[in-house]
């Protein structure tokens, strides 16, 4: 161990993650779920990443015990491994707010208590709270216990992972409905759902991201329901359809049903960029988050009237706070390294045999956490992760742990700094 | 009435001088000997050098037994302190000049005079809330609401070729059927005149009309001025005034604000989220205009320099901005400046002695103004029970030389003075008085 | 916005027309010489350019000044657009296109120094128009618009400001020249002695005068267009070479161009990592290239090495001449010319994307994040070439990286919509943006923009224009505050 705290933390993260997903990739291979060790790996860090790409043909199949188990995966990675680890081990605790930034980088958020262990307890509160509701509702929805349980640990965390080989589709209408609106809480940023449940209501209002999350889910919704209408699809199905696939995309859930016939090109482009945005900081969703774009939004407000006025002196503010511009350049520099380790992953998956379109799709979908969707799936007939070389799949496991670390703390071993001698 | 002022400028020596005019008791608390030895020597006061914050120097002030305590120093803090000392030691009101307008709110307020301090004064809100008015109204130079705005005092210049240019006041009423307003006063050269039926206007004049507030379109007419509506205002200085000052345009106009200190300018925007905020020095003509000075409806200019706000000003006028309202520090520029030509003059010491004196009219004063320009005041006093004006009409009431009945409003309804009207208990009088007078009209309508 | 304003900016649209049209008038020479028909055309269009520019410049001489700050971001817009609309004239009269569309997408494509072209076999073209074209690029790839705008000392605005947001003079670092004329004018007679050796090159090497001069004029602007639809796949050996040696050159910074040449080794340290981060990026890329080509479509080493350096030379620097077909080439090469064009080559050259000084402040810019979370107390300001960077040009080039991706983005999602597969359409998004040309698909190699529709065709020239003026100038007409406030 080394003196530096920031250090520590970040080699903290790491390891624990890398044992996570080895020993989360064992059942799958002792049990010969999957044909080999990338195969187990890559289910392995797609469930910890929350991510819900999977290699496996057809999850019913899989024993009992198996199923819960991928669905568990998600669920303590929804938190975040070292939130999970904070939570376990009573020693931890003393150094858990450099943990905590190690995992859940550049949120820049108001804590919900000064204490850090506190925080993170009552974090667990609302996530667990959260998913025992969305169980219950599951189970008399008309679903039987195993699934329901299996459904909400995979929504609530945005995971995603399917527990049937045809999607969401053999589920019935209400089941989909209560999935609907837990995937679009699940995006939520998870201190202003514990103001929620608080009765601070006045908080979720004041909250700018939550009005931009709330604004662009709804206009999103409202587009693609009459793509999907002008496309000759019904128009009640069109709008179940898009406010499910909409908030699927959002909270990086990645939950799919079966589409309408006729897949409309602009409901494609709204996917593509939503799965880019993902949803609020703080939430157990991933992309780059609302937050961090309004940030850059309303740079480049600023940058405009900087060219017509150029002594002008301006600032960021979001809830009313200002951002301060070392904060704002770290998150320009997140962003730029989010966008190059796309088009680096893209790059590689292009080795191995992908086309550029496939590779950038594939890129995106995997490092924001988010794992199927239809954009995939409208890129070749019978698309399937099993298919893909096992040298991609090494490359999505990487992106999607890329993704959910939020780059920084994957990039800190790779810092010579970090290895130097303290 | 025995007051105490603890003051640390001109604020204080200000108030003081015109409040000792006013046959008051003065004891004035400072810490510079020279500044009350001067002070001493012009006016009729007590002095005693020392800190406010001290009991000692309270208590030897004679604080136990006055019933105003003043604190208008610069500092914020020390004159809160100073107020809170001074009611424990028995004074009956105090009153602290703030800086920050947080305190004004209701239940901080309500917080404070709990502690100790009855009366908050912030001369930067109340000017910056001057201007906010001032833009409101195109045309007169300057306007005050009184009763809830049913009446309204319109301050208008007379350019040449206005149309009542050379006629007599009385004339007005024959001329113009539907105009019902009082002139109460004019501005000649410096000098006020209050003004008689025979009174002819001349060109420069700045007349006082007092009316009700539905009246400003047919004196706009009389006075041969055209409204117009106020789109865009370039403000230089950053201070609070300005700051108070862009807070109440920014939702209603677009608002550019120069200011010449960075770290203060990045305050700023960061606190005034729809106004531009523009770093730069105000004097730099240059880059007012680029800024767009001269599409720009209104210029003000509250710098820390009376100067540079003159100047700017000046400048600004000449470029065809129609409005500009300077902040002028220095109580002697204030007559200058208006008669080469700028709209309006701000003073914070003027605007904080108006808003002490309603503490200290003896009697109901709703509220007072100081004017600028003339050291004449407008009185809104409440008719008491026991007012020898509720026993004679008008025209029988024996009011002062230097004092005139402005308007009246009995309940929702407003009435101009008639030598036949008879007032009532609870009416509220608009009276223009000259300060030397004004304890005696206070007393009349007592 | 006052008259007088209007008034100079006509003014300045008159002049840089009257260039076009003095221009478009040497165009009479080839007409002439191969007496391929078209000299009516050709001399219509120029006596047309030139009398409605020489009536502007002449009736509105008196007005020199522009005050007001957004029209001379509106006449820098204004310019490319209007020139581009007399650009189309001779291609329009010749014959040589046939709908409105077409020409202007070419004009555009030669005078952005795009090269991409709508033209399916460029040897049917009379050789007027194929001098046309590789002139709209030769001026075009130095920035005519600039020039003008340099020159004129009476403009509202600190023209600093504009050379920089001119995407050519681009170069906001190190040190500034000392007036605007000489940098002007250091750069013009390197570019003009730089067309000048090569076209000599050329034509020792073999090729024909009237080749020479058009290839040159397309390549050391960072072009593209060529006078067959084969590119410079045909010719030999030792000529692809010196043009692949135009090519570099151009993506070189000009003013450090003019201080080599002058022996000034002195004063070139303040670009030196700007010019090194870009000779190796082109050497890393190159030998990747070759590598490809050698182990995955067996190429012999001599032939991987050619087409491969050539070929990664004319990404890096958004040329877009082709040596080879790439569509045919493995699509990790295809891909990595594409990411390679939105680098670019240096500031301050002919060359477009993002430009090697932008690459290295974001690199850089990440690297120092990265080293802050691990080191929140240190202090580590970020350089280029030993002196800090101010945080303000950092955020800057951060707001240009993301306006630059959202533009491709965006770009090729219009495209989609436009009816492009997905494929193609992202190569023709960053071919257009960022300059080089060729895409992916029937647009990319030895192929052309032949096939796509009018909309798509609008859609791409709109990138062009974008990229060419590095965004932010037309973006910000697009702003309703603009026009309001």
């Amino acid at each position: 161990m080394t003196h530096n705290k920031n250090i520590d933390s970040y080699r903290l993260t790491i390891i624990l993650w890398l044992v996570a997903t080895l020993l989360g990739a064992v059942p799958y291979f002792v049990t010969g779920a999957v044909p080999g060790i990338t195969d187990a790996v890559f289910e392995s860090v797609s469930g910890f990443t929350t991510t819900g790409s999977s290699v496996v043909a057809d999850p019913a199949a899989l024993p009992a015990w198996l199923r819960l188990w991928r669905a568990a995966t998600q669920w303590v990675g929804g938190l975040g491994l070292v939130l999970f680890a904070v939570a376990m081990i009573p020693r931890l605790r003393n150094a858990s707010s450099q943990l905590y930034a190690a995992e859940f980088s550049g949120t820049q958020q108001r804590k919900l208590h000064p204490h850090m262990a506190r925080n993170v307890s009552r974090m667990w509160m609302v996530y667990t709270l959260l998913t025992l509701g969305l169980t219950a509702a599951l189970a008399s929805c008309g679903n039987d216990m195993l699934d329901s349980l299996c459904l909400a640990l995979s929504t609530v965390s945005t995971g995603g992972f399917l527990t049937t080989a045809s999607g969401m589709a053999s589920y019935n209408q209400a089941t989909l409905d209560v999935i609907t609106v837990f995937m679009f809480a699940s995006g939520i940023n998870l201190a202003l759902i514990y103001n929620f449940l608080t009765l601070h209501w006045r908080r979720l209002r004041r909250s700018d991201e939550f009005i931009v999350y709330a604004v662009v889910f709804a206009l999103a919704v409202a587009v693609c329901s009459v793509a999907f209408g002008l496309n000759g699809t019904p128009w009640s199905q069109s709008i179940r359809y898009s406010l499910f696939h909409i908030a699927s995309t959002m909270s990086t859930c990645g939950f799919y049903t079966e589409a309408p016939a006729r897949w409309p090109f602009v409901a494609s482009v709204i996917t593509f960029l939503l799965i880019l945005s993902g949803a609020m900081a703080g939430s157990t969703g991933g992309g780059i988050k609302l937050r961090r774009l309004m940030t850059i939004n309303l740079y480049l407000r600023n940058y405009f009237t900087r060219m017509l006025h150029p002594a002008a002196v301006l600032s960021i503010k979001i809830d009313r706070k200002v951002v301060e511009p070392d904060y704002v350049n770290k998150i320009f520099g997140f962003v730029f390294l989010y966008i190059l380790f796309i088009i680096g992953g893209a790059f590689v998956l292009t080795i191995t045999g992908s086309s550029v379109a496939e590779a950038f799709c594939l890129a995106a979908a995997n490092i924001s956490n988010l794992g199927p969707s239809p954009i995939i799936n409208s890129l070749g007939a019978n698309f399937e992760y099993a298919l893909l070389p096992d040298a991609a799949k090494w490359t999505l496991a990487v992106l999607m742990l890329a993704g959910r670390l939020e780059i920084f703390a994957l990039l800190a071993i790779v810092s010579p700094s970090y290895w130097r001698r303290q | 009435m025995k007051i105490i002022i603890a003051g640390d400028g001109e604020v204080g020596v200000h108030l003081a001088k015109s409040l000792s005019e006013l046959d008051y008791d003065i004891t004035v608390v400072d810490p510079h000997d020279e500044l009350l030895k001067r002070l001493e020597s012009e006016t009729d006061l007590l002095t005693i050098v020392g800190d406010a914050t001290s009991p000692t120097v309270l208590r030897d002030a004679g604080v136990a037994d006055c019933d105003l305590f003043l604190a208008v120093l610069h500092h914020e803090s020390v004159n809160l302190m100073s107020c809170l000392l001074a009611k424990k030691l028995k004074a009956k009101k105090t009153v602290a000049r703030i800086t920050n307008a947080e305190l004004l709110a209701p239940r901080n307020r309500e917080m404070m005079r709990e502690m100790g301090v009855d009366e908050m004064v912030c001369p930067e809100r109340i000017a910056a809330k001057e201007i906010t008015n001032l833009l409101a109204n195109s045309v007169a130079t300057e306007f005050f609401d009184f009763s809830d705005g049913l009446l309204t005092m319109y301050v208008i210049r007379l350019e040449d070729g206005s149309p009542v240019v050379g006629h007599a006041v009385k004339d007005l009423a024959q001329t113009y059927r539907d105009l019902q307003v009082k002139v109460v006063a004019l501005l000649r050269g410096g000098e006020t005149i209050i003004p008689h039926g025979d009174t002819v206007f001349h060109a420069g004049d700045l007349a006082y009309i007092i009316g009700h507030a539905g009246q400003v379109d047919n004196i706009n007419r009389v006075a041969g001025k055209k409204a117009f509506s106020i789109r865009r205002v370039m403000m230089a200085g950053g201070g609070r005034i300005g700051r108070y000052a862009a807070q109440n345009l920014q939702d209603s106009m677009h608002v550019t604000l120069i200011e010449e200190d960075r770290a203060r300018a990045e305050e700023l925007s960061a606190s005034l989220s729809d106004t531009l905020v523009i770093n730069g020095d105000a004097t730099n003509i240059e880059l007012l205009k680029e800024e767009g000075l001269e599409r720009a409806d209104a210029f003000i200019s509250v710098t820390n320099s009376s100067e540079t706000n003159v100047l700017t000003c000046l400048h600004a006028k000449r470029l065809g901005v129609r409005r500009t309202i300077a902040l002028v520090e220095n109580t002697g520029f204030i007559t200058i400046s208006q008669d080469i030509g700028i709209d309006t003059i701000i003073n914070k010491k003027l605007i904080t002695a108006s808003y002490i004196a309603r503490f200290i009219v003896k009697g109901d004063a709703v509220s007072s103004k100081w004017l600028s320009g003339t050291n004449a005041e407008v009185l809104e006093l409440k008719v008491g029970k026991w007012s020898p004006a509720t026993r004679k009409p008008i025209g029988q009431l024996d009011m002062p030389v230097g004092a005139t009945i402005g308007g009246i409003t009995r309940g929702r309804e407003t009435m101009l003075p008639s030598r036949e009207l008879q007032l009532k208990q609870g009416d509220r009088v608009v009276v223009f008085t000259m300060p030397k007078v004004m304890a005696t009209v206070a007393r009349l309508f007592d | 916005m006052k008259s007088a304003d209007i008034k100079g900016m006509l003014r300045y649209l008159g002049i840089v027309l009257v260039a076009e049209g003095s221009l478009m008038a040497l165009c009479l020479v080839p007409a002439l010489h191969f007496a391929d028909g078209t000299v009516d055309a050709i001399g219509v269009c120029s006596m047309l350019t030139l009398a409605i520019g020489a009536l502007l410049w002449i009736s509105y001489a008196r007005y020199r000044s522009i005050d007001d700050r957004r029209l001379s971001y509106l006449l820098v817009v204004l310019m490319w657009v209007v020139l581009n609309l007399f650009a189309t004239l001779p291609l329009m009269a010749t014959g040589a296109t046939t709908s409105f569309t077409l020409g202007w997408f070419e004009a555009m494509s030669g005078l952005t120094a795009t090269g991409a072209t709508v033209f399916a076999t460029v040897e049917a073209l009379p050789a007027s128009v194929l001098l046309w074209r590789s002139m709209t690029q030769w001026l075009g790839g130095f920035g005519i618009v600039l020039l003008v705008l340099a020159l004129s000392p009476h403009l509202g605005i600190n023209r600093y400001s504009l050379y920089t947001a001119e995407a050519s003079g681009a170069d906001n670092t190190g040190r500034r020249p000392v007036s605007m004329a000489q940098t002007v004018r250091r750069t013009l007679g390197v570019y003009l002695s730089l067309t000048a050796v090569f076209i000599g090159a050329l034509w020792l090497s073999g090729l024909q005068l009237w080749d020479a001069v058009n290839l040159t004029f397309t390549n050391i602007s960072s072009g593209g267009f060529s006078l067959s639809s084969s590119s410079i796949s045909l010719l030999t050996p030792t000529q692809q070479f010196i043009l692949a040696g135009a090519m570099l050159l151009s993506g070189i910074n000009f003013t450090l161009l003019y201080l080599v040449f002058t022996l000034r080794w002195r004063q070139i340290g303040h670009k030196l990592e700007q010019v090194g981060f870009y000779l190796s990026l082109c050497l890393l890329a190159a030998a990747f290239v070759v590598g490809g080509l050698h182990w995955h479509h067996h190429l012999p080493w001599a032939e991987a090495a050619r087409l491969g350096t050539i070929q990664t030379i004319s990404a890096l620097t958004t040329t877009g001449s082709v040596v080879d077909d790439t569509t045919l080439w493995w699509t990790p090469l295809t891909f990595l010319l594409l990411i390679l064009s939105v680098c670019g080559g240096m500031a301050g050259s002919t060359s477009g994307g993002l430009k090697a000084m932008r690459v290295l402040i974001l690199i850089r810019n990440a690297r120092g994040i990265l080293r802050s979370r691990l080191h929140p107390n240190a202090v580590a300001p970020l350089r280029l070439n030993g002196k800090p960077v101010s945080s303000h040009i950092r955020a800057n080039v951060m707001v240009l990286f993301m306006v630059y991706g959202a533009s491709l983005l965006l770009g090729a999602m219009a495209l989609m919509l436009c009816g492009i597969g997905a494929n193609e359409a992202v190569g023709a998004s960053v071919g257009c943006l960022t300059g080089y040309g060729p895409g992916l698909g029937t647009s990319g190699g030895l192929g052309s923009y032949a096939a796509f529709s009018p909309s798509a065709m609008w859609v791409c020239s709109l990138l062009m224009l974008l990229g060419r003026l590095e965004c932010m100038t037309v973006l910000i007409l697009l702003l309703p505050r603009f026009w309001h406030r």
